[in-house]
């Protein structure tokens, strides 16, 4: 009876702190998770086509990576309750301010395009014009935000992420060679020498996976979900399953392609499902599915985080708990900021993959500047107080932007000089 | 009619800028005072970071101008 009664007892516990959990969590999963976005499963998809799995090891290098980047600033959102542009605005001043937002706002509408470049190009292999896709997906999402509530928005959005999860029994079903993978992919080594286009590729899959837009969007979200600082514990565990989630999906869209298309030259990934699609229409179907969901996720997400950011500068009132009536702006933001962006894949003949691939080297280049301020807002005992930055982690943000800033100024000097990197 | 329209028109787009220049104007006064004191070398080096990563932009600008031509 006593055995029983205390299994009864630590059952319950353990059940509570599991339903606390999924009560809490949600804003890590959901950026971490989004970040594997169409742009995203492009850069990955083209990586394991050209390179087949020798860069898994790198990928898994910025699982760490991603972890320490987003726990800052869910971290700084708890405590300053603020969202990150209103947070560099009130620390730095107008000039940085104005920086960081402009920032923000010409990167994440970028991104924005080349999710709508994937959704339109995944949803064209199934007969559906590019003009209607983004007529369809604006009309979802603009159901999505004018219907519902943040928890409504946020549940919404957990679904979509565990349709991303479709490569991997995409790949269980491909049987690739695990020892094959294993060999080439876990053990450091850049395929064909360090030359200007593997560092193109490297820079692209940081860029897309530690993506500026991602320190706004988190920021804001537990803003937004009203998180404390007693819930800060329970947001690490949130945002450490999202850093495992977004390296895993994209080790296996690089063995998805690394495996099944290795050696060809992809052009286009919906281009790809569409050529897969006669081979394993299974797989290619996936492939495109897959597409579309990791595009529509990471549009839904971006579209928010410029609001938000616009909203919190400007004073409006800016959550998905506010009505169209009561957030008249913060609402036109978002659909000028998706229709123009959707607007902009219509135009004919216009070099998508190639914008794509473009769009993720510029978002990392941009990167270091957002890091120097969540560091120096992260530091200031004032307005953090016991959740200060410690030295260790100061010491590794710091080491991340040396090592972006020493690759775009690699890259930048191979385009100067071609004959520097093979 | 079309003149009235277009008068009317000119007005609206009139009002709406002026009411965004004067909130930026407001909201630069609200935070004109920074709440972290940022050391003169930290300021100078953030700068320069900035300037720099704008550099690199322009040659990533210049490189996509060249691929897709």
């Amino acid at each position: 009876m006593n055995f029983l009664a205390r299994f009864f007892y630590k059952f319950r516990r353990v059940f509570k702190a599991i339903k606390l959990f999924l009560i809490i969590s949600g804003p890590g999963i959901i950026v971490a998770i989004a970040d594997n976005d169409a742009s995203g499963i492009t850069t990955y998809a083209v990586t394991g086509a050209k390179y087949g799995y020798n860069l898994i090891w790198f990928l898994v290098l910025l699982i760490p990576v991603v972890y320490f980047v987003q726990e800052m600033t869910m971290r700084l959102g708890v405590v300053t309750k603020r969202g990150h542009a209103e947070a560099v605005f009130n620390g730095f001043g107008p000039g940085w301010g104005w920086f960081v937002l402009l920032d923000l706002v010409f990167v994440n509408w970028l991104t924005l395009v080349t999710e709508f470049i994937g959704m339109t190009a995944s949803l064209y292999i199934f007969g559906i014009p590019p003009y209607l896709t983004v007529i369809i997906v604006c009309v979802i999402m603009g159901i999505m935000v004018l219907n519902g509530r943040y928890w409504t928005w946020e549940k919404i959005a957990l679904l979509f992420c565990t349709l991303n999860l479709i490569y991997i029994p995409a790949v269980i079903i491909m049987k690739p060679s695990v020892a094959d993978i294993l060999h080439s992919g876990l053990i450091p080594n850049f395929p064909g020498g360090l030359t200007q286009q593997l560092l193109f590729f490297l820079m692209a899959n940081v860029g897309t996976t530690i993506a500026p837009w991602m320190l706004y969007f988190q920021q804001s979200a537990v803003v937004d979900k009203g998180l404390k600082e007693k819930d800060i514990p329970w947001g690490r565990y949130d945002t450490l399953i999202g850093s495992f989630f977004v390296i895993i999906i994209a080790v296996f869209v690089v063995i998805f392609t690394g495996t099944i298309l290795r050696g060809v030259d992809i052009q286009n990934v919906a281009e790809a499902a569409k050529s897969l699609m006669g081979v394993n229409q299974y797989l290619g179907a996936a492939l495109a599915i897959g597409l579309f969901n990791a595009g529509f996720l990471g549009a839904i997400c971006i579209t928010l985080t410029n609001s938000w950011a616009f909203g919190e500068v400007f004073g409006w009132a800016h959550s998905l708990n506010n009505k169209i009536r009561e957030a008249p702006w913060f609402y036109a933001n978002y659909f000028l900021t998706l229709i123009t962006a959707g607007a902009v894949v219509l135009i004919p003949r216009a070099p998508l993959v190639t914008i794509t691939l473009f769009v993720q080297v510029i978002s990392v280049t941009l990167l270091p500047a957002s890091l120097v301020f969540l560091i120096l807002l992260l530091n200031d005992k004032k307005t953090m107080g016991e959740y200060k930055n410690t030295r260790i982690q100061n010491i590794i943000t710091v080491a991340i932007i040396a090592v972006i800033v020493f690759m775009a100024t690699m890259y930048a000097m191979s385009i100067i000089f071609p004959n520097l990197l093979k | 009619m079309i003149r009235k329209l277009n008068i009317f028109f000119k007005r609206r787009v009139k009002r709406f800028f002026a009411r965004t220049f004067s909130k930026i104007t407001e909201i630069n006064r609200k935070y004109k005072k920074p709440q972290i004191e940022m050391k003169p070398a930290v300021k100078i080096t953030l700068t320069m970071l900035v300037f720099y990563l704008v550099f690199l932009i322009g040659m990533l600008i210049y490189k996509f101008v060249i691929t897709i031509r």
